[in-house]
């Protein structure tokens, strides 16, 4: 057995008396991961936090539950599937605060520790009522030394393969010898982690070498979803422009994802030089820096096969926006206006948080649909103003009609609709920033 | 529905990582979806004369009450008929529904865990495909000049390779080798693989030099050659195919081949096609006067092309082929958008009737000029707004 990428099940009934059992499981599960004893602890901690809480309030006494601790390489994840009824997970946004005043709100204090104490938190509602609350604790990697710009030589001929570990990190230090950190994916700043996160399978290069092993380029590429890649690059460090090595690293991605099953691929902030020819202009963001400055961020796309075409559930104020992006795009889609009409939903919703730090940026996802959708997106957005964090973006699944119980909030807030994502979740995703208050 | 928990636990993981592919639409449903009236199917490679006047007044005979009868189990009749053909015994050959089965057939007979097959990286899918979801590895050698690398495909055969496929001509660049290339290559092999050479666009080639590999199974025991009825034969929609080779390699492809496969309708048609001698020149006719006016067409329309041997030509264009393939859908015709052979930014055109291929360069022209169009609209505004 490969023990790095073992997926570890404790399947039992939900009784406190297990508390031992989860916590052991999930720690030793970690440890054995390469989280080291801080990530697992917090990881544990988290897991016992969910733990107590779903079995308090999520199940019935004794009903059944599965934990699984899998290996992500530069990651470990425990995820909880249970059947369930609804019950309040209000505690899971990162606006929660508990009122020690409150004995309801106290019950919940486990799960804003549970929140706080991991790198990501996924809810997924799955047919048949079943629940899967996924928690993420990454690797701690070490801050990236300062380091010598490092230099590439003018290449006449180069192959395209996937570089070794080694190369890949010196790929990390060219792309900062010769670009701007700021016009760089986040993934080439810790050259450690994005290693492990090749290892794991996560992330795919390619590399224009050349016949003694000189480095030209490189583009990386993930998957993202079920059928979207998201592809990083080409970085091109001291080529010349008429070498076409942009054009044979960006072919060379889409070829090796064409037969992968994945739909689409894009490109969000290509760096200069990006052969747009083969891709499709999504439209932009914009990119608020620290000082008031403002640049537009490009978004790009392409099919990688034929469009079948889906189904997407539109409310209606979104309605000529989608189908201006859609006639543009040449998407055939089935556009169902539609919004919520009084049918019952959960007290509080929930949305998940991801942050861009570096570059001031931060994404909210709808997890979970509550009657109060339009004053939770109120409160993230206080939150994040009060962090400064000047771009702050939306992203809407068309593929799935409850989240349209977000939309009149999101209006109501100063949310845009910027641009569609074709296949970015379960369907299109409609993308929204914040463009300021509503005058 | 209830959900299956164990499932996970009885999936093999070449399984999990294998993405099933999603063939096209309906023509109707895509009409729908398209918005249009009439749909030009240039993406198939499908003969626009349909099947030959022999085959089609056998099928206009069928007896609606055969459809309750078994068909030949292994197409006895039409086996006798490609023997004497061929000059060959009838137990060379096995039919399968479509050449798609028999590529299953004999990557099932000679690949256990830990094989691989070698084929080209640019090709016909379905040998990667098939290896790939039975568990073996497929080995991708890139093409060299649009054309199958015979030196790189030596280089990487090691003792677990069992299967190499060769494509000629190669869909979708149309390259082909010829008899010497050909020998060669198995000279080269020394028996240590089975070799298949897919001809299923074999019969649009007229060049002499193309090679006899019918007659090559003598010489090479390790030879399997595979033809079909889908393309030069329009029975596409009847799903035929079929391989022949050596007797001892046929009797260990045998044992793997699902029997009463072949319909009775499809064996019917397939064995009165091959009496229809004119079917072939009149379809070659169609390709020629085609190729001569879409070639000449693409290159006033500026569009770089490859063409080689086959119904089909090869066009690179300046914009994402799955774009276009949108674009030209919405005007009624449909090409193969070929990202998926791992040429992004091409599409493959099927060389059809005059009206079906007017019909593409109508809508190309329309769709460049549009563009056009687009392009001085985006530059104006861009200077409007630097003013």
């Amino acid at each position: 057995m490969n023990r790095k990428s073992a997926n570890l099940l404790l399947s039992f009934e939900a009784d406190e008396i297990f508390l031992p059992v989860v916590t052991a499981f999930v720690e030793k599960a970690a440890s054995c991961f390469g989280l080291a004893e801080g990530e697992a602890l917090m990881l544990t901690l988290a897991a016992e936090e969910v733990f107590m809480h779903l079995c308090r309030k999520a199940t019935r006494p004794g009903g059944p539950l599965e934990i699984a601790c899998s290996n992500g390489g530069y990651f470990a994840r425990v995820v909880f599937s249970l059947p369930c009824d609804a019950f309040d997970l209000k505690a899971f946004n990162v606006t929660a605060s508990i009122s020690l005043d409150d004995e309801a709100e106290l019950e919940s204090m486990g799960l804003v520790i549970a929140s706080r104490s991991v790198d990501r938190f996924v809810l997924e509602r799955e047919k048949g009522g079943q629940l899967r609350l996924t928690l993420i604790k990454e690797k701690a990697y070490p801050p990236l030394p300062p380091l010598e710009p490092v230099a590439a030589s003018t290449l006449s001929k180069t192959a395209l393969r996937s570089p070794s570990p080694a190369e890949l990190k010196f790929i990390s230090r060219l792309a900062m010898s010769y670009y701007d950190r700021s016009a760089l994916s986040d993934i080439l700043l810790h050259p450690g982690k994005l290693s492990d996160m090749m290892t794991a399978g996560e992330y795919e290069c390619l590399a224009a070498v050349g016949a003694a092993g000189e480095i030209g380029g490189a583009i990386f590429w993930r998957r993202l979803g079920e059928k979207m890649v998201e592809c990083f690059g080409p970085y091109i460090f001291n080529q010349p422009e008429s070498c076409a090595m942009s054009e044979n690293l960006l072919e060379g991605c889409i070829s090796a994802v064409a037969r992968s099953g994945a739909v689409g691929i894009m490109n969000i902030g290509p760096p200069p030089g990006f052969p747009a020819d083969q891709f499709e202009l999504l439209g932009t963001f914009d990119s608020h820096g620290p000082h008031g400055s403002s640049t537009l961020i490009e978004a790009w796309f392409r099919m990688l096969a034929e469009d079948m075409g889906v189904t997407v559930w539109v409310y209606p104020e979104l309605e000529a926006f989608i189908c201006r992006q859609y006639a543009k795009l040449v998407l055939p889609r089935e556009i169902r206006v539609d919004q919520p009409s009084g049918e019952t939903v959960a007290p509080h919703s929930v949305l998940c948080a991801e942050f861009d730090r570096p570059r001031g940026r931060v994404t909210l996802r709808p997890m979970w649909p509550g009657a109060d959708a339009a004053d939770n997106i109120a409160r993230h957005l206080t939150l994040m103003k009060n962090e400064n964090i000047a771009n702050i973006h939306f992203a809407v699944d068309l593929g799935q009609a409850w989240q349209s119980i977000f939309i009149p909030g999101l209006l109501e807030a100063g949310f845009e609709p910027r641009i569609v994502l074709p296949y970015a979740g379960k369907g299109d995703v409609v993308m929204f920033q914040y463009g300021g208050e509503r005058q | 529905m209830k959900s299956f928990s164990g499932l996970e636990r009885l999936v093999p993981d070449y399984i999990k990582n294998f993405e099933a592919y999603i063939p096209s639409k309906p023509d109707d449903e895509l009409k729908k979806l398209y918005g249009c009236s009439r749909l030009y199917r240039l993406n198939n490679n499908e003969n626009p004369l349909g099947p030959p006047e022999t085959a089609r007044r056998v099928l206009e005979a069928f007896e609606p009450a055969r459809a309750s009868l078994y068909p030949s189990g292994d197409c006895y009749h039409l086996r006798s008929k490609l023997a004497d053909i061929f000059g060959m015994h009838p137990d060379q050959f096995l039919a399968g529904n479509g050449a798609n089965e028999v590529i299953a057939f004999v990557i099932k007979a000679f690949c256990q865990q830990g094989d691989n097959i070698i084929t080209a990286d640019k090709t016909f899918a379905v040998y990667e495909w098939v290896a790939r979801f039975s568990g073996f590895e497929a080995r991708l050698i890139p093409l060299v000049n649009y054309g199958f690398d015979a030196d790189g495909m030596l280089e990487r055969i090691d003792e677990r390779t069992r299967i190499v496929f060769i494509c000629n001509p190669n869909n979708p660049t149309g390259s082909w080798w010829d008899q010497a290339a050909l020998r060669s290559f198995l000279d080269r092999i020394e028996g240590r693989c089975i070799v298949v050479v897919d001809e299923a666009y074999r019969e649009f080639v007229e060049d002499p030099e193309f090679p006899d590999s019918m007659k090559l199974i003598a010489d090479y025991p390790n030879l399997v050659v595979f033809r079909t009825f889908s393309k030069m034969y329009g029975l596409a929609g009847l799903r035929i195919g079929y391989l022949a080779a050596g007797n001892e390699v046929v009797d260990i492809i045998r044992r793997t081949c699902v029997v009463y496969s072949v319909n009775t309708m499809a064996q019917a048609a397939a064995l009165t096609a091959l009496d229809d001698t004119g079917h072939v020149a009149r379809t070659r006719e169609v390709v020629k006067t085609g190729k001569r006016f879409l070639l000449k067409e693409l290159d006033l329309m500026g569009l770089p092309f490859v063409n080689g041997e086959g119904n089909f030509v090869m066009v690179r264009l300046p914009i994402s082929d799955s774009l276009a393939y949108r674009k030209l859908m919405t005007r009624g015709v449909m090409v193969r958008a070929m990202t998926g052979f791992r040429f992004p930014n091409w599409i493959r055109i099927t060389v059809s009737h005059m009206e079906a291929l007017e019909a593409f360069v109508d809508a190309w022209s329309k769709i460049q000029r549009e563009g056009r169009d687009f392009q001085a609209l985006s530059k104006t505004l861009c200077q409007l707004r630097s003013v």
